[in-house]
């Protein structure tokens, strides 16, 4: 249940990030009006996932300790590579994908030692 | 180093020193208060708890501030290496701060400095292409 926890809200963090780069990328070459930008789905969709995501991690810390649960949300990092790559046909160098794995590792090492 | 690198670096390292003291500040309260279903009783928590709860979401809240400020003025792959730092930081605060409950052993330093690697190679700055 807690290592779910931890998962949700880093797939509710990527999808904040990935909301967020598109109402900001919808507000490029034009500046709207505050009203305006505040009328942009994306920018509400970014803050409900982080807010649900803020949410749920109060949930982990009353059952991980910090020092192990939030080096963990560096999956992150892995997500976004992902999204980029898969979603967004970003290429991504072999550097790249040796960091992915050095930090599915760190994850590993640090769930093992909970 | 220029005046605006420089800017961009100390929103960095603010908001590094923010999102970690967050972190701490959030499990100290979390720890000390019943769980979300029964938040009713939250009105019967320590103070202080409470208090540190607010303090923590604040610091969170302030440290995407200045993380939006250095994300104006370095580039990408620069800010998020920066941010890596704060994963050893946590780690290590939580080990040695009171009340706190964490600790340190080989098996998580492993864990934490695989991670800082990762994130670092993840982000480092891509070798130009060999000139012809």
């Amino acid at each position: 249940m807690t290592w779910l926890l931890v998962a949700a809200v880093c797939l509710l963090t990527c999808a904040g990030q990935i909301a967020q780069k598109i109402a900001v990328s919808r507000w490029r070459g034009q500046t709207p009006s505050l009203a305006g930008r505040l009328r942009s789905p994306w920018l509400w969709l970014a803050l409900a996932s982080m807010g649900l995501g803020l949410l749920l991690w109060l949930l982990v810390l009353q059952r991980l300790e910090v020092g192990i649960a939030y080096p963990m949300l560096s999956l992150n990092f892995v997500l976004v590579t992902l999204v980029a790559r898969y979603g967004f046909g970003e290429p991504t160098d072999r550097r790249h994908w040796l960091g992915v794995a050095l930090i599915v590792a760190g994850v590993v090492a640090m769930g093992a030692s909970a | 180093m220029t005046a605006r690198h420089g800017l961009g670096l100390a929103c960095a390292a603010c908001s590094v020193l923010l999102v970690s003291a967050a972190q701490l500040a959030m499990r100290w309260s979390m720890t000390r208060l019943p769980g979300l279903g029964a938040w009713p009783q939250w009105l019967a928590a320590p103070p202080s708890a409470l208090g540190m709860l607010v303090l923590g979401i604040c610091g969170y809240a302030v440290s995407l501030v200045c993380w939006m400020a250095a994300l104006n003025h370095l580039p990408l792959n620069r800010a998020y290496s920066l941010l890596a730092l704060s994963y050893p930081l946590v780690y290590v605060g939580a080990a040695l701060l009171p009340g706190l409950g964490g600790a340190l052993s080989p098996g998580r330093t492993c864990g934490v400095l695989l991670i800082l690697l990762g994130v670092l190679l993840v982000n480092a700055r891509r070798s130009p292409p060999p000139a012809s």
